[in-house]
């Protein structure tokens, strides 16, 4: 179970998008998969092809927007960009999330009590 | 509120640009395969492995290309479409098999002595059916017996068959047997 890879919560990947394509600017969608599977330090268990349907969502939400463009090594690629409406959903949920963090560290911090059976 | 309202007006766009996006999609996948073998090259993978390692990394092709349709636009509106498309016989989509009733069942093309049409899709009634089954050898011996239609590897009817009409003989021995519901 320890060395097993965590699965995604529902609404994460979403999340690990808009940031990653905060931080680092316009990418596509290899460029965006390979840098989520950086920061977790292969902790997650990430299909990459799952990225293009959580990048369908944020476009339609508007949070991103996307065009053609050439990669580094001349290849044709669509790069995503975060939009200013991402921006501020970004940041209501990692402020979300920050405070959900915050209380399940809480939570399983709790001492636990002396089996009785 | 107003990214609902974005999203959904988004999805009936994609309804009527499936084909485009589709496109869109395939070329979009194939670049990503093709930067993963690159990314494995430089790193010193041979080839074959660099292909293979770039595919099992990318995960299945075919659910990511479902999943981004599902996301993109109205599930219930495609899968309206795939009714009508069955609808004008979309022969690979279906595996019928026969079940004589006793211990034998088997997959249609390995008994040249049945021959069995596409099912047919009717709308009003929601069920595929078969209509008529050319037969060598069997006769009324077909009653009783049932059909199995099988779409996307899920049975979504069996038929029993009960012989309503019988042609003539052909030159090859088959009779063509309209089948009851």
């Amino acid at each position: 179970m320890a060395n097993s890879k965590l699965d995604l919560l529902q609404g994460t990947l979403d999340l690990m998008v808009l940031q990653t394509l905060a931080t680092m600017g316009s990418l596509h969608g290899y460029g965006i998969a390979r840098r989520i599977e950086q920061i977790s330090g292969n902790e997650v268990l990430l299909n990459q092809g799952t990225i293009y349907a959580s990048l369908v969502r944020l476009q339609q939400r508007g949070w991103i927007s996307a065009e053609w463009g050439t990669s580094d090594n001349h290849r044709k690629a669509k790069f995503y960009s975060i939009t200013k409406r991402g921006r501020k959903q970004l940041s209501e949920d990692a402020a979300y999330w920050q405070r959900l963090s915050l209380l399940m560290n809480r939570v399983l911090a709790l001492p636990q009590g002396e089996d009785k059976s | 509120m107003i990214d609902r309202l974005h999203q959904s007006l988004q999805r009936i766009a994609s309804f009527f640009r499936r084909a485009q996006l589709d496109h869109d999609l395939d070329s979009e996948m194939a670049s990503h395969r093709e930067l993963a073998i690159e990314e494995n090259l430089r790193a010193g993978m041979p080839p074959d492995e660099a292909r293979r390692q770039a595919l099992v990394n990318f995960g299945g092709l075919e659910q990511t290309k479902e999943s981004v349709r599902d996301a993109r636009t109205l599930p219930f509106l495609e899968t309206l479409l795939q009714d009508l498309r069955y609808v004008a016989n979309t022969p690979e989509q279906y595996t019928v098999q026969v079940n004589t009733g006793a211990v034998t069942e088997y997959d249609v093309p390995h008994d040249d002595r049945i021959k069995i049409g596409i099912p047919s899709y009717r709308p009003s009634c929601g069920v595929y059916l078969v209509n008529a089954i050319k037969v060598r050898g069997y006769g009324d011996a077909l009653n009783g017996w049932t059909v199995s239609i099988t779409r996307d590897g899920k049975t979504v009817r069996k038929q029993s068959l009960r012989v309503t009409q019988k042609s003539p003989t052909d030159e090859s021995g088959y009779h063509m047997v309209r089948i009851g519901q």
